[in-house]
């Protein structure tokens, strides 16, 4: 038998899959290795930092889990999560329905304005949206943050749910409505169940770009006793912490995002390419 | 039970009339099939019907009531559609329910309307089974329960045959007809396929390009066409049509086709005289058409031609053969006990009295 | 202008579901988004005297031009874009063309590559600042030649990252791109999948060799994919906040000015005049790219 010739072009192409899986995987590692590092691999007075840790520990998540200011931060990111699930999946997929659903002059370019509101700096928008929630007594609060959240998601759920009724048939809501369904009852009692595991997706994806939002979380409860996890890691970096709780608290962030990514990759996709592909 | 009639109905999507001029009347009881190929606007019919478009002038009666503007939800139809569009988060039972619970029917009235239509369909044992658990044939009868449990005044049926297999597809027909014969609704029937109009309602109405070109019991659509397009459309194998002629010898009326001349029956030498000497299309089902030994009406010169086999097909009760004569081709139905061949000349005898000549410019039906 | 009411009305009742169930998303996103919009420029157009507030005035605007900082931070976001935009593009596609061929495990690989995708931002840059450490972190210690796996002493001091304006936006830039590199990835191999292998095999039996088939098939056919995303990611690179903020504290970009100004400064005005500009920018360079491009595929047809 013969070896197969393995020729110039896959080395190439070996080597470029091994140095980009280097790329992204040494950051990772990183991470995790610092989450698990003890005291002495991390103060090593001079020496270089090592790969592995002398003794790996999971000491600093068990801190962590310990620690008031952790768990309420984590609490706080996860209600505010949740919040602006609500709030948006409830404007949101609504809306979508009437986009799909009905033809009447001027609606595509409704459909593609509101899905693009999604392209808006959010950096610009920051400054006028705390001024008017200072008025409004939303600053340091929960319920801010996740208003704050709903506008960057509710044209992410409208995509998706569009993505969603798309694939429920018409025949649906008109045989629903011939039997005598009002529109609305048609929308809540046959078409949302149909449509309840896709809008599943989007909740998820809704809940993700919340838990790990920084910018109008850290505007927000910047200056208050309040922390999502995501500005909490930002006002402990200015206090210089070990950096082994920093990668702890890293990896609580960024575990539940890593597994529903995989779970929702492929509606992740779609939101991430959202406007890109019609 | 209702009467559903149009009166100079149109209908308009965006530049495209889809519907020009609809007349008709379906009385109560009856079972009335649109027919007509593809696009032809019967769908769009039913669904004006149902309340799911809009008509855009002319006026649509529900029981001599204009309906134009009244929702589908307050119309008080029932519609199967193409998909079964079966609800496919409820169980039998539930979809069935579906239309009493909105309508506040008592829950036990509710069940034993359920028990009922299941009765009806056969769909015994299958009550708590979701519709992805069922065959076609079973979502089929779903459909049809969940219409007729709500007692609708007008039974709106969209193809509902369509997707089932050809041997499901027979059985569904005769058991539609035994329901249209027990409970007597009127219905409302769609479909493209003439075999299935034909075999299932009282009155058929044949639509093209938006308009309806003959609505007849089937019987006299299949034996008067009133034009050229119910002519080709109705009856399987389709009619021959021939560019002919009509001529005189003899002070009588002859048609010309083909290098033959055959006379033109008594009765339609009135009517063809307008036309003479002007092209017409002559019109002749492969039924009409014998071998001269085995004709059922008597072979003379004048309704007799020699012809060349091309092709036999055979059917079993019948053979479908395709002849020529002077290039021209057509086809007819002989008796297997012929024994026809190929490339072997025959002698065929045309059945004129059930033969149809059509002005080439109207398309109309001279001897209708 | 009777019929019109009746139309109207008629209009509406048809509709009037569709109507009800829309406007609450109408209202939430078109108005938020105008009150913000015209909340940015009333504040960029305050100018407040120890009297009375002045309106309008372009005060805050001469002010940001005679400010040094200001000026920095401009070019600074500028270099930021133009570095960061092409990489971001370039990388994406090295990815995707290394995931465009059949090989074992391929699906393990693409999960892989869409990993970064699933770490949060604010999570990404601490990593890094915690990697780009001066001086003992892991970078500064891998240059510096300290581990037996890589013994070259590329440099002989540690590097402060965060010290230095050029390698602190180097460092952002590398974050960015790290970060967001799935999303060019996927949208130019969702480009190269509808690509149809005929449209290679036709090349190839008329003598095409890899380059030119690359250059006269492939390239041509991803230009929707690419046009996009210049467009769609540039803007994502114009705005960005988070990892200058982490990684280059001490350099702001127009986007961590707008933090500084705000929140240091104590000056919302001000802040919000170099949010103003900052969306003018995003504004013309977006509609620039737009020409651009339209003017290469012209270019290009003509080729």
């Amino acid at each position: 038998m013969k070896l197969k010739r393995i020729n110039t072009s896959e080395i190439i192409w070996l080597i470029g899959i091994i140095i980009m899986i280097l790329i992204i995987l040494f950051p990772i590692f990183v991470m995790f290795k610092y989450s698990i590092s003890d005291r002495a691999s991390v103060v090593t007075g001079g020496k270089p930092i090592p790969l592995w840790p002398y003794h790996p520990t999971i000491e600093q998540f068990k801190t962590l889990v310990t620690t008031d200011r952790f768990i309420s931060a984590a609490l706080c990111s996860i209600e505010v999560a949740l919040t602006s699930v609500i709030i948006s999946l409830i404007i949101g997929t609504p809306a979508a329905y009437a986009l799909v659903r009905y033809r009447f002059p001027g609606i595509m370019v409704l459909a593609t304005l509101l899905i693009s509101v999604r392209l808006f700096p959010d950096i610009v928008s920051v400054v006028p949206v705390v001024e008017i929630f200072i008025k409004l007594r939303l600053i340091n609060t929960k319920i801010g943050v996740a208003l704050a959240h709903s506008l960057l998601s509710i044209p992410y759920v409208i995509f998706i749910a569009m993505g969603v009724f798309e694939t429920i048939p018409k025949d649906l809501d008109e045989q629903a409505q011939i039997m005598g369904a009002s529109k609305l009852y048609s929308f809540v009692r046959v078409i949302l169940p149909v449509a309840l595991p896709g809008l599943a997706a989007a909740a998820i994806y809704v809940f993700l770009l919340s838990w790990d939002e920084f910018i109008f979380a850290y505007f927000i409860l910047a200056f208050g006793n309040l922390s999502t996890l995501p500005v909490m890691l930002q006002k402990i970096l200015s206090w210089t912490p070990q950096h082994n709780l920093l990668a702890a608290i890293s990896v609580m962030l960024s575990i539940p995002v890593i597994i529903f990514t995989f779970i929702v990759q492929k509606y992740m996709r779609a939101g991430a390419t959202a406007g890109a592909v019609k | 039970m209702a009467t559903v009639k149009f009166e100079q109905v149109f209908k308009r999507f965006g530049r495209n009339l889809v519907i020009k001029n609809l007349n008709l009347i379906i009385k109560d009881g009856e079972f009335v099939t649109l027919v007509g190929p593809s696009g032809c606007g019967k769908t769009t019919t039913l669904r004006m019907v149902a309340g799911l478009e809009d008509i855009t002038s002319g006026k649509l009666y529900i029981d001599d009531i204009i309906a134009n503007d009244v929702p589908p939800q307050k119309r008080g139809l029932a519609m199967v559609f193409q998909s079964y569009a079966l609800f496919p988060h409820m169980t039998v039972a539930e979809n069935i329910g579906f239309g009493l619970k909105i309508k506040k029917y008592r829950k036990d009235e509710i069940i034993k309307k359920i028990k009922w239509a299941i009765e009806l369909l056969n769909l015994d044992g299958l009550e708590e089974r979701l519709p992805r658990e069922l065959s076609g044939g079973q979502r089929q009868r779903v459909a049809l329960a969940r219409a007729l449990v709500l007692e609708p005044k007008v039974l709106l049926l969209d193809e509902p045959l369509s997707n089932l297999d050809a041997k499901l597809r027979l059985k569904m027909r005769a058991e539609l007809k035994r329901i249209h014969r027990k409970l007597r609704s009127t219905v409302i029937y769609v479909t493209h396929d003439q075999v299935e109009a034909m075999s299932l309602s009282d009155k058929v109405a044949i639509m093209n390009e938006g308009s309806i070109f003959q609505v007849g019991r089937p019987t006299d659509v299949y034996n008067l066409p009133e034009n050229l397009f119910v002519a080709g459309f109705i009856g399987s194998p389709t009619m021959n049509f021939f560019d002919a002629k009509i001529i005189k010898k003899d002070e009588k009326l002859f048609i010309e086709f083909a290098g033959a001349k055959l006379l033109i029956p008594k009765r339609y030498q009135k009517k063809c005289a307008n036309y003479l000497n002007k092209d017409v299309i002559f019109g002749i089902r492969p039924e009409n058409i014998y071998e001269k030994r085995f004709s059922k009406i008597k072979s003379v010169k004048e309704n007799t031609m020699d012809v060349i086999v091309d092709v036999v097909e055979p059917l079993g009760d019948r053979d479908m053969v395709e002849v020529t004569k002077e290039g021209i081709e057509f086809s007819c139905l002989l008796e297997p006990e012929a024994k026809v061949k190929p490339d072997e000349l025959i002698k065929v005898v045309f059945d004129l009295s059930k033969s149809h000549i059509f002005d080439k410019d109207t398309k109309k039906n001279i001897i209708y | 202008m009777f019929k019109k009411i009746k139309i109207l009305s008629y209009f509406f009742k048809k509709n009037l579901f569709a109507i009800l169930i829309l406007t609450p998303a109408v209202i939430y996103l078109v108005g938020f988004l105008l009150i913000i919009l015209f909340k940015v420029v009333e504040l960029s157009l305050t100018h407040i005297t120890p009297k009375a507030p002045l309106f309008p005035s372009v005060y805050n605007f001469i002010e940001l031009s005679k400010n040094p900082e200001f000026k920095e931070a401009f070019f600074r976001t500028i270099l930021f874009t133009f570095i960061g935009t092409p990489l971001e593009l370039l990388i994406g596609m090295v990815a995707a063309f290394l995931l465009a061929r059949e090989f074992i495990a391929r699906g393990i690989i693409r999960s892989l590559f869409i990993l970064p995708l699933a770490i949060p931002s604010i999570v990404t840059a601490i990593i890094l600042y915690i990697m780009f450490d001066y001086p003992g972190g892991h970078i500064n210690n891998i240059l510096m030649g300290n581990h037996s796996f890589f013994p070259f002493k590329v440099i002989s001091y540690p590097i402060n990252w965060r010290g230095s304006g050029f390698f602190a936006i180097l460092v952002s830039i590398f974050g960015k791109v790290w970060r967001d590199m799935p999303i060019s990835m996927l949208i130019i191999l969702a480009g190269l999948q509808s690509i149809e292998k005929d449209q290679y095999e036709a090349a190839q039996t008329m003598g095409a060799g890899a380059m030119q088939t690359f250059i006269k098939i492939t390239l041509p056919l991803l230009t929707p994919a690419i046009s996009t995303l210049l467009i769609l990611r540039s803007i994502e690179m114009w705005k960005e906040f988070i990892f200058p903020f982490i990684l280059a504290g001490s350099y702001p970009l127009l986007a961590t000015l707008i933090e500084r100004a705000y929140h240091e400064w104590r000056d919302p005005y001000e802040a919000s005049t170099i949010a103003l500009i900052l969306l003018v920018l995003i504004i013309i360079s977006t509609i620039l790219i737009f020409y651009l491009l339209k003017w290469l595929k012209k270019r290009l047809v003509k080729i």
